[in-house]
């Protein structure tokens, strides 16, 4: 497996990470992975806004990290009390962050 | 970098320059502008080299600099003299400079402190012979894995911590010119070949707590040489050489030179206070942008402050300024953008000074002065789990760093980090656990 997969399940993990420290234990998730382009969506039912998720589409959405990546990427995911929202902002080129009638919706999208 | 056309709909974004300034909350400042500041810093250090001493002496000393094994603890300072060693401090920074300027790399808080790091340790370990090697064999893995070599920049510029490892090789063990040059840049170059998985595996071991994440990789990797060294039965010397008395004049050089970042900082500040304050919420764990997140301005700021703190720690314990030591302070000011502010620096440099205080070392000799600064790489703990518990990272951490060394024979420039990797690993799940029960 090329270390580019890696990250995108390293990048999914943390996305779910984000969904379950906000009382959503009921996650659709959808993950393509394309010849020019990787796309994580995650989307589910959660009570109350986040109260980060500004924060969250901030960081998704600033602009692309390349010098972290190969450095750093191995943090991501796998921790269940330490978020690196910073970090999968590094790794994401945008994203598109909406929460509507107690539907939270996360996509990332990733150049290759 | 194209956004993909379905996030061209996303209307929570601000449009305008001043938009995206209002909603951030500090100036976002230009790239180039921010390439140019930091030339200039680079720049002042070069330059001031002739004020220490005439070209001819600088060039003498560079001279001497470059053909020493550089081995932990060898001060520039005194093998070359004070201006060599800037004008070698300068001319590095300037150089790493240049090569993230041409591969498009933004001037955000890691770049700045693989800067402001090689800068410090261009005084005390890495001149313009050994750093090449590690670039070259990092350049190569990126290659090999076609990537562009900007995804690798950082572990390429911190990488160069085991500079000593090609300078030894070939000026400290005695070998013939003919083979020592070959072996001392191939020994580089398979290091810096091997840096970039290794960096990415053990960053994981410590779990982002150890700023110093190269640290403990070329400590790893420098270990791994040097036993295969010892098996040849070549051995590194035991070296501390370091200079003393320059206090009032570095001094002044020092508070001059955080001054002028100070006013920069201050410059490009929005607004000053909750700028800093902002910074100063943050943990600092692995990976903690201060410019990206807070703004050029804020982060110089702080680097600034950092720069009086570390200083004044330095003189208040009776300390030698010198080549290591404002390596250290230099190094703890690079950071300033990239992990560590007042806050969460204070308990580790309290926790060391405790274990100082009880333990064999004195607080003011170099080694002990080098645990405090440095040992500001577990700063993240502090951030995160609370001032008590920075103290005990650096209480700790001061009778590790003084244990690790022999491993890998003084190769490693960044000893406290491979130290720091090792208190980090030991004590983040110990401490997770007291939080979780608590």
């Amino acid at each position: 497996m090329t270390s580019e997969r890696m990250k995108a399940i390293k990048m999914l993990e943390e996305l779910i990470g984000y969904f379950f420290r906000n009382n959503i234990n009921d996650v659709q998730m959808d993950l393509h992975y394309g010849e020019t382009e990787c796309k994580i969506m995650l989307e589910g039912t959660c009570l109350s806004r986040p109260a980060d998720l500004d924060q969250l589409n901030e960081l998704l959405n600033t602009p692309r990290q390349p010098e972290l990546e190969e450095y750093y990427w191995g943090l991501l995911g796998g921790n269940d009390t330490r978020q690196e929202l910073n970090l999968l902002g590094s790794l994401v080129d945008c994203a598109d962050v909406s929460y509507n009638l107690q539907k939270l919706s996360i996509t990332v999208f990733r150049k290759n | 970098m194209e956004k993909s056309a379905e996030l061209t709909r996303n209307a929570q974004l601000p449009k305008s320059e001043e938009e995206i300034q209002e909603r951030k909350g500090f100036v976002v400042v230009d790239e180039t502008v921010k390439y140019r500041i930091v030339t200039v810093i680079a720049c002042i250090l070069v330059l001031s080299s002739i004020f220490f001493n005439t070209p001819s002496e600088i060039l003498a000393g560079m001279t001497r600099i470059v053909v020493a094994p550089s081995i932990l603890v060898t001060d520039y300072l005194i093998v070359g003299n004070v201006g060599a060693a800037f004008f070698n401090s300068g001319l590095l920074m300037l150089a790493a400079i240049a090569i993230a300027r041409r591969n498009e790399v933004n001037m955000n808080g890691p770049v700045m402190a693989a800067v402001f790091t090689i800068a410090g340790f261009a005084l005390f370990g890495k001149n313009i012979y050994n750093v090449w090697a590690i670039m070259v064999g990092v350049l190569l893995h990126a290659r090999y894995q076609q990537e562009k070599f900007s995804k690798f920049i950082l572990i390429a510029f911190f990488g160069t911590a085991l500079g000593p490892l090609i300078s030894q090789i070939t000026f400290g063990l005695g070998l013939s010119p003919a083979l020592a040059f070959p072996a001392g840049i191939l020994a580089g170059i398979i290091a810096g070949f091997c840096l970039p998985p290794l960096a990415n595996h053990f960053v994981k071991f410590h779990q982002g707590f150890n700023l110093y994440n190269i640290g403990f990789t070329a400590g790893v990797t420098g270990m791994f040489f040097m036993a295969m060294l010892r098996a040849f039965d070549f051995q590194n010397p035991s070296t501390l050489i370091v200079a003393e008395g320059y206090n009032r004049l570095l001094g002044t050089y020092l508070f001059v030179f955080f001054t002028g970042m100070l006013i920069t900082g201050f410059y490009f500040s929005r607004r000053v206070m909750p700028g800093l304050t902002r910074i100063w919420r943050q943990s600092g764990r692995l990976v903690s942008d201060f410019v990206t997140s807070n703004g050029f301005g804020a982060s110089m700021m702080n680097m600034a402050l950092l720069g009086y703190i570390s200083t004044g720690y330095v003189l208040l314990v009776g300390g030698q300024l010198n080549g290591p030591t404002i390596g250290g302070i230099f190094t703890i000011v690079g950071f300033g953008a990239f992990g560590k502010h007042v806050k969460n620096i204070l308990p580790v440099l309290a926790g060391v000074y405790l274990a100082s205080l009880v333990q064999v070392w004195e607080v003011n000799a170099t080694g002990a002065l080098l645990a405090a600064l440095f040992g500001t790489t577990l700063a993240p703990i502090a951030g995160y789990y609370g001032w008590g518990y920075g103290i005990i990272a650096g209480f700790f951490h001061m009778s590790m760093v003084m244990n690790v060394g022999y491993l890998h024979g003084g190769m490693n420039l960044y000893n406290n980090g491979f130290s720091g990797g090792f208190v980090a690993a030991v004590l983040v799940p110990i401490f997770d656990a007291l939080k979780k029960s608590s």
